[in-house]
């Protein structure tokens, strides 16, 4: 009980993941979804880490480095957009900007 | 020259085809010119025609030459054992067509020169007329069947292409459609007479077909059933090509084209090309009787029906062009009668004089604005003096008016007629004499209704006639000139009446020449024969190759006296000819109100005669309207089921799109449950197999 398992970083991964499907689903907020994407991130990364020290390879943990090195720039690069996005309607509804449908 | 020809016998057809590619080529720059090269062709093959025919009449030992059979030139089609070689076989029969083919044509290119003069597309009518030479000198020098085959189709193209020559015109362009469409059904035969003649000899060679036959019984014995069908398909053929009933009807029509067409093709060669199939394919007929009995009988009743329907037509060259049907008709009674050198010498002396009468009505046509109906001209004598007497010559050939041509060829073959034994020669000969006076009566309604009596001009005379072309390129314009074309007539009728209308020398001079052959063709058939021979020169030059045919004359004779005589025959119709123009002199010159009464008192016979028998109409009814309807009925089948199963195919995608539209609303949720769904989808199916 007092060891700290596999599966506990399991859970807490799989429930950043759930945390932030939720929120991309409900949230209408493009930064407010965006952020939820960068938790469900977090949560796929502490699998990676988790499994890699599980297995004894430490290319699982240097994989989660550049990882995150890459979603800081998906981030600025994503925040860029969302602002450009703001200053066209004045709103940041994800729902307003449904033009490319069917 | 002799020699030369015979050395290069494939110039006569060679020349024109030469013409026809350059002129066809080089058309738009020759323009007025146009007519040059194909003159100068036909002057060659000519010369060459008339070279091959003395050398043949010499013979080899006084230095002329044999006949030629098979000269090989090269090899057309080889396949397996199936051979065609392009080879020409010049005899007595190739070179009496050629010559009268020749010539005609030269003579006919010269008058076309003048009289379609400044027509838009000239160039175009010369390389067509060239491109028919060709092909109809091919169909008679071929040594085979599939040259003639080619010829065959060929010289229907050419007729084709001319008749339908104003294209702008609706009625030349369907009655261009109605004479390949009516030919197609004598080619049909015609193809499957030969593909018989291929299955059972093995080879389409006339000299190799034609010696088996000879020579080899027991072949005959054991194909009887097939070798009695292979003339029945020819004589289909043959039908077709020369307008025999229930063939026929294309003839008239064709008249659509320009007039020296009419005169070369219509008249003078190319409908004689069935006389010419039957007379080259004889050895063949002569072994079924029977078939040789059908030529005669519907050779004598084509002669009849035209002749009938000639009575009571009033367009000038519907006139000459049911003649000349009624005369192919005797051809085929004479083929069927076993005197087929009658029935080749009636094509050579009604060569000249068909072609006469075509181009002097086609000199009044021309003087008269294009008006062709007799009704509307009298008196043309007094403005076309020269044209009248050229006329009146060709209608004294047709009409068998003793000492002009047609008198001895026509007389050839009622006496042949006559002496068939049976019945049925005495009924021939009996039909042969009534279509004899009809000819000779309409012959002559024609020429004093036109020629003589108190001078009546239709409105348009003097003028030219209005081009279809101008028509087509310029319609607005060309009401306006119309207008004024009407309002000049008007004012210059007094001056029309004083103008000479002959037209330039070159539409008169050929027609001197041909004029010279309507009065003296026929003494080729009566002089010149060696002693003791039977007819003139002309019989015996063809009895090497139509020999079986005289011979078969000569046993006929032998066993049944026969019933008349030449000589007997010849008084017989001239007496004929005499009453028939004797009448026509009576109620077209003298009284021609006495002719209107007659007129009303058969009203329903002159209508029906009018009317052509109803034979249009009853094809119209019989095959024309069937197929109508037909037509629309696969058209609606097409456009409603076929086309429809190809919509259908074509709506499936458009409908599943219609249906998988809703799912891209463009609302980014959405998608991202779709991306969950489907991933969990994925996972959940993995850990199921997985399992």
């Amino acid at each position: 009980m007092s060891q700290i398992e596999l599966y506990h970083y399991l859970a807490v991964g799989a429930i950043l993941f759930g945390i932030g499907l939720v929120g991309f689903m409900t949230r209408r907020n493009l930064i407010m979804m965006f952020l939820c994407t960068e938790i469900m991130f977090q949560g796929v990364a502490l699998n990676l880490i988790a499994f890699s020290r599980f297995h004894m390879n430490p290319a699982g943990q240097s994989f989660v480095i550049f990882l995150l090195s890459i979603a800081a720039s998906e981030a600025a690069l994503a925040l860029g957009l969302v602002v450009l996005l703001f200053r066209r309607r004045e709103t940041l509804n994800a729902d307003e900007w449904s033009e490319m449908q069917g | 020259m002799i020699q030369f020809a015979a050395q290069y016998p494939w110039l006569i057809p060679g020349l024109p085809l030469l013409a026809a590619l350059v002129i066809g080529s080089l058309g738009k720059w020759l323009k007025g010119w146009a007519h040059v090269p194909a003159i100068l062709a036909m002057l060659g093959s000519f010369a060459l025609s008339i070279a091959l025919l003395i050398g043949l009449n010499k013979g080899p030992d006084a230095g002329g030459i044999a006949p030629i059979i098979d000269f090989n030139l090269f090899e057309w089609i080889s396949a397996g054992n199936f051979h065609v070689p392009v080879a020409l076989t010049i005899d007595p029969l190739t070179a009496i067509y050629l010559s009268f083919i020749t010539g005609i044509s030269l003579l006919i290119f010269i008058y076309a020169s003048g009289y379609m003069k400044g027509d838009y597309g000239y160039w175009r009518f010369f390389a067509y007329l060239a491109l028919f030479v060709f092909f109809m000198t091919m169909l008679v020098m071929g040594s085979n069947f599939i040259l003639l085959y080619l010829g065959w189709e060929g010289v229907g193209l050419s007729s084709y292409l001319l008749i339908g020559y104003y294209y702008p015109r609706p009625s030349a362009v369907a009655a261009a459609k109605k004479a390949f469409i009516t030919n197609r059904v004598g080619d049909f035969g015609l193809a499957i007479g030969v593909f018989l003649i291929y299955t059972l000899f093995g080879n389409i060679t006339y000299s190799v077909v034609f010696h088996r036959v000879a020579v080899d019984h027991e072949f005959i014995t054991v194909h009887q059933a097939l070798l009695n069908w292979i003339p029945f398909c020819l004589m289909l053929g043959a039908f077709g090509k020369s307008a025999q009933f229930p063939l026929h009807v294309w003839l008239p029509d064709a008249m659509e084209g320009p007039t020296p067409v009419s005169a070369l093709i219509h008249a003078a060669t190319m409908v004689t090309a069935g006389i010419y199939l039957i007379a080259r394919t004889l050895p063949l007929f002569q072994l079924n009787p029977v078939s040789l009995e059908v030529v005669a009988i519907i050779g004598g009743f084509t002669a009849f029906l035209a002749a009938t329907i000639a009575l009571c037509q009033y367009d000038l060259k519907r006139i000459w062009a049911y003649s000349t049907l009624s005369q192919l008709g005797y051809m085929f009674l004479a083929l069927g009668v076993a005197a087929s050198t009658s029935a080749v010498f009636h094509v050579f002396t009604h060569a000249f004089f068909k072609a006469l009468l075509f181009l002097t009505a086609g000199s009044v046509m021309h003087a008269m604005g294009g008006e062709l109906d007799i009704r509307k001209m009298s008196g043309v004598a007094k403005v076309m003096p020269k044209t009248c007497v050229l006329m009146l010559i060709g209608c004294l050939a047709l009409a068998g008016f003793p000492g002009f041509a047609g008198f001895f060829s026509k007389d050839e073959i009622i006496a042949a007629a006559f002496n068939k034994p049976g019945i049925a020669g005495l009924l021939l000969g009996v039909l042969a004499l009534l279509v004899a006076l009809m000819t000779a009566y309409y012959t002559f309604r024609l020429f004093f209704r036109v020629f003589t009596g108190p001078l009546v001009l239709p409105a348009t005379a003097g003028h030219h006639e209005p081009s279809p072309f101008a028509l087509a390129e310029d319609h607005g314009h060309d009401e306006h000139a119309h207008d004024e074309h009407a309002d000049g007539a008007h004012g210059e009728h007094g001056a029309a009446e004083h103008k000479n209308l002959d037209g330039p020398i070159s539409m008169w001079g050929p027609l001197v020449i041909l004029a010279l052959g309507a009065i003296g063709a026929g003494y080729l058939g009566l002089f010149g024969a060696p002693e003791g021979a039977h007819g003139g020169w002309f019989h015996h030059f063809l009895s090497p190759v139509l020999g079986g045919g005289a011979e078969n004359h000569a046993e006929a004779a032998g066993e049944t006296a026969e019933r008349v005589s030449h000589t007997v025959m010849m008084g017989i119709s001239s007496v004929v000819a005499l009453i028939g123009i004797g009448i026509a002199w009576y109620f077209h010159k003298k009284n021609r109100h006495a002719a209107d009464i007659v007129a009303a008192n058969f009203r329903p016979l002159v209508t029906f005669l009018y009317n052509k028998w109803y034979i249009d109409e009853f094809y119209e009814a019989l095959f024309l309207r069937p197929l109508w309807v037909l037509g629309h009925l696969l058209n609606i089948i097409d456009r409603y089921v076929v086309d429809g199963l190809v919509f259908l195919v074509g709506f499936i995608p458009q409908m599943a799109g219609y249906l998988l539209k809703p799912t891209q609303r463009g609302i980014l949720q959405r998608y991202a449950v779709g991306m969950i769904a489907g991933a969990a989808a994925i996972v959940l199916g993995v850990l199921y197999l997985l399992k």
